[in-house]
């Protein structure tokens, strides 16, 4: 069943109106703010945010948190030139090449490459999320448990493949994300696991709580033992002007790399369980493979800033995909959406479409809103967003603190939300002096959480007998190839760490 | 003769304040919290906003809903039993709150009977859907076909139904696959793509039924539901344990005072007998209204308590 033209127009109709518009272009502000601070970022915004959004209607809601999503991946280019401190991993490649222009006294030519390749990134990204996504969820309706369940299996390979340089303290968060996402009654059974007779945890650990503590208040704690280390930027003043201005010859001249990045980090959006860092790396090497100058890298080359972050802003709307034709989030960010969904009455699944196919269309329009909101906002403030960065941590972290606060009471109107805020904000802290990958900790805990019920139904629908899922061939597929990735990823690594062994041992032998 | 008509007005006066203070017993002077023991933007949640909001127009008093989510309803339901019986605090939960999850539950440290309950508005219009292909008419027709070998699975959302499912295999002697989903979309997700031939549905099927993709095989409730009146309750097909029965209502405290009681009664029935409402409950969200309260109530809740009990005892023994 095709979507009729007289949802989509009504649904497009719906979000024009002064009260969702509103809240979307309050959406990106605030996330164009977060991600310009230094230690903020996207997903912790959204984390604080998803619960202060319970009592807007639910297209405003979705629309505001798209928005800080949207408006975070062009924020977070802010410090990552003008500091070279990146909010989050993926502005890190920003800065490889924005921090050295920058450092010409070029820093708006810089900031200016990086929204315009940004907001272009994304839209590329959006345009196929609102053409595919209709189609896709037409098929999801055929994918069963069995199949559900592959898919997650095959998102948990790629994260395992993903682990980081420390693949003990990768497999360590991970495995202690999947534990904790088995808090609660199990499925079917209702038998309490973990729960202690506590009434409040039979749902699980909420999200809210784990993700506010973790992600946000286990940096705040962080930043507060490292308060003794100040951020001191040493831009020379700014070389004027006409050094600054970004002609549509400068553009054009990235156009190539920007359409490369824009299709890698929507491919990559579009997978379940990958984020926007792969993406921004992914981009940023392919161009400097392909580019003329690619000895130019890394001394502030334009291309460079606008190969990472096209690559990362175009994940964000493919990044719905998954999430609104599967129900199964692309990154952590998506995560929150999903749990915002939900409380607004929407199930993401194959019936949305059917269900919902105005709101949907709705919150498309509402993404456009955000982009062009995006790049308004962004060209407009481009100057005061440099004054943003360099807020005082001694007055950003209380602020910070208190909305945390305000976010795990909001959602579950419970002490109990709070306490398990503050419990997980220790263990973020600790994982972070440890050096132990908190989104994979994070990640891990969602899919863990989304991954039982599937599980729970393939086995009864199968009789637990593994055989019988040759049945089911998109299952199939989805967990080999997960499997196979996994050990081809794994024993690349052994190999590379074998030759690097090798070369330093023939080093000592030929001194 | 004057001093007669000086009391008689005295009389007068005293009985108008006297039946006027009868009337307006109760007025709250603070903010009532309404606890809903389910996710905003649900159905629980919905007819509870709709309804207090109602009370608010008609009363003026304020009213603030407050979601404590958590354990079907139990949290809800045990911070309602701490609260003071002062008529700020009333919940808004199906009844099976108060009588399934302690009956499954024994240490869930609330009972029935910690409660009072004020008045019931609604009812569930329980039933098992399949695809219109299925060559079923009723459920009946199913559990023959499980018995001669098929393998037929059926999907449900809640703890209650899985123990109602469990009963129907005991009674026929056969076995099903039993799959638990999420919310009632769940089971009309996994229905429409083939992978669970039968699952329940509280109304959410109801535009499915309505353009003829889907069929009803069997009412869950005590009586056959408007949505598909031909087809025949499961108590009919000789499952007496199986009564979904979730009636939707207003509870308060235990021991809250009679004045109090009587002011939420009175604004409640005041409140659902306007026609959107009615509508909404009726025809968005397919349950049937009912208006039932006092010792009626607590008589249907008593009831279906032992309900629970039996059922609970039936499938564990």
């Amino acid at each position: 069943m095709p979507v009729s033209m007289d949802i989509i127009l009504g649904g497009i109709g719906d979000a024009l109106n002064f009260y969702t518009i509103a809240f979307v272009v309050l959406g990106v502000l605030i996330g164009i703010l977060v991600g310009s601070i230094p230690g903020l970022n996207g997903p912790m915004a959204i984390a604080i945010a998803v619960p202060m959004t319970f009592y807007l209607q639910p297209l405003a809601a979705i629309g505001m948190l798209v928005g800080i999503m949207k408006g975070s991946t062009v924020g977070g280019a802010v410090p990552a030139i003008l500091l070279n401190t990146p909010g989050t991993p993926d502005s890190a490649i920003t800065a490889i090449d924005g921090y050295p222009l920058a450092k010409k006294g070029k820093p708006f030519k810089a900031l200016k490459m990086a929204l315009y390749s940004s907001v272009s990134g994304d839209t590329m990204s959006d345009l196929v999320l609102f053409t595919v996504s209709a189609p896709i969820a037409m098929v999801a309706l055929m994918l069963g448990p069995t199949d559900l369940a592959a898919i997650i299996f095959f998102s948990i390979c790629l994260i395992m493949c993903m682990i980081g340089d420390d693949p003990f303290k990768g497999m360590l968060a991970a495995g202690t994300g999947f534990l904790l996402a088995a808090v609660g009654l199990a499925p079917g059974e209702g038998t309490p696991r973990m729960t202690f007779d506590i009434l409040e945890l039979e749902d699980g650990l909420s999200l809210v709580s784990v993700g506010i503590g973790v992600l946000v208040l286990g940096e705040v704690l962080m930043a507060i033992r490292n308060s003794g280390n100040k951020v001191t930027s040493t831009l020379p003043p700014s070389a004027g002007k006409d050094a600054n201005r970004l002609g549509l010859k400068d553009y054009v001249s990235c156009g190539r790399t920007i359409l490369r990045s824009g299709a890698i980090g929507t491919a990559i959006g579009a997978t379940p369980g990958i984020g926007s860092t792969l993406a921004a790396v992914t981009g940023y090497t392919l161009a400097k493979r392909a580019s003329k100058n690619a000895d130019k890298f890394g001394t502030g080359e334009l291309e460079g800033i606008a190969a990472a972050e096209a690559a990362n802003s175009s994940v964000s709307g493919s990044n719905l995909i998954p999430l609104l034709t599967l129900g199964i989030p692309g990154n952590v960010a998506a995560a929150f959406l999903v749990g915002a969904l939900t409380i607004h009455g929407v199930t993401p699944g194959p019936t949305l479409f059917q269900d919902q196919g105005r709101l949907i269309y709705a919150l498309f329009t509402a993404m456009v809103i955000a982009n062009i909101s995006n790049l308004a906002i962004g060209r407009l403030g481009l100057q005061m967003f440099g004054l943003v960065a360099k807020v005082p941590q001694s007055i950003v972290y209380p602020v910070v603190l208190l909305l945390c606060m305000t976010g795990a009471w909001i959602s579950a109107n419970e002490m109990v939300g709070c306490v398990l805020m503050v419990v997980f904000g220790i263990i973020g802290f600790f994982m972070r002096l440890l050096k132990i990958p908190v989104i994979t900790f994070v990640i891990a805990f969602v899919l863990g959480k989304m991954w039982e019920l599937p599980l729970t139904q393939m086995m009864l629908l199968t009789d637990g007998e593994l055989v019988k899922m040759i049945q089911h061939p998109v299952a199939v597929v989805f967990s080999l190839s997960g499997l196979l990735l996994l050990s081809f990823v794994t024993w690349k690594r052994k190999s590379e760490k074998r030759l690097a062994k090798e070369s330093t041992t023939s080093d000592l032998k030929s001194t | 003769m004057k001093q007669l008509s000086k009391t008689f007005l005295l009389l007068l006066i005293s009985g108008m304040i006297v039946s006027w203070s009868a009337y307006a017993a109760w007025t709250p002077e603070e903010s009532i919290k309404v606890l809903v023991g389910f996710k905003a933007g649900g159905g629980v949640d919905t007819l509870a906003r709709v309804v207090s909001q109602k009370v608010a127009e008609n009363t003026g008093w304020t009213i603030v809903v407050v979601n404590k989510t958590g354990g079907g309803g139990s949290v809800m339901a045990k911070s309602l039993k701490k609260a003071k019986p002062d008529g700020y605090t009333i919940g808004f939960a199906p009844g099976e709150n108060f009588t399934f999850n302690p009956t499954i539950n024994p240490r869930i440290g609330f009972t029935l009977h910690d409660f009072t309950h004020l008045a019931a508005i609604s009812v569930s219009q329980c039933g098992l859907f399949s695809m219109s292909d299925k060559p079923w008419t009723t459920l009946a027709d199913a559990i023959e076909a499980a018995k001669s070998g098929e393998e037929i699975s059926v999907a449900y959302q809640a703890p209650k139904m899985g123990m109602s499912m469990k009963a129907i295999e005991k009674v026929f002697g056969v076995s099903l696959k039993l799959v638990p989903v999420k919310g009632g979309n769940g089971g009309v997700k996994n229905v429409l793509g083939g992978h669970v031939d039968i699952a329940w549905g509280a109304g959410i099927q109801a535009k499915y039924v309505k353009a003829g993709q889907m069929k009803i095989l069997a009412s869950c409730e005590k009586e056959r539901i408007a949505m598909a009146p031909e087809a025949p309750t499961v108590r009919e097909l000789g499952v007496k344990y199986v009564n979904l029965d979730a009636k939707f209502q207003f509870s308060a405290p235990g021991n809250l005072p009679a004045d109090i009681a009587e002011a939420y009664v009175r604004e409640i029935r005041r409140a659902t007998g306007s026609k959107d409402i009615q509508d909404l409950i009726a025809n968005k969200l397919s349950l049937k209204l009912i208006f039932t309260s006092g010792k009626e109530l607590q008589k249907d809740l008593e009831q279906s308590l032992t309900e629970a009990q039996e059922l609970v005892e039936f499938v564990k023994n």
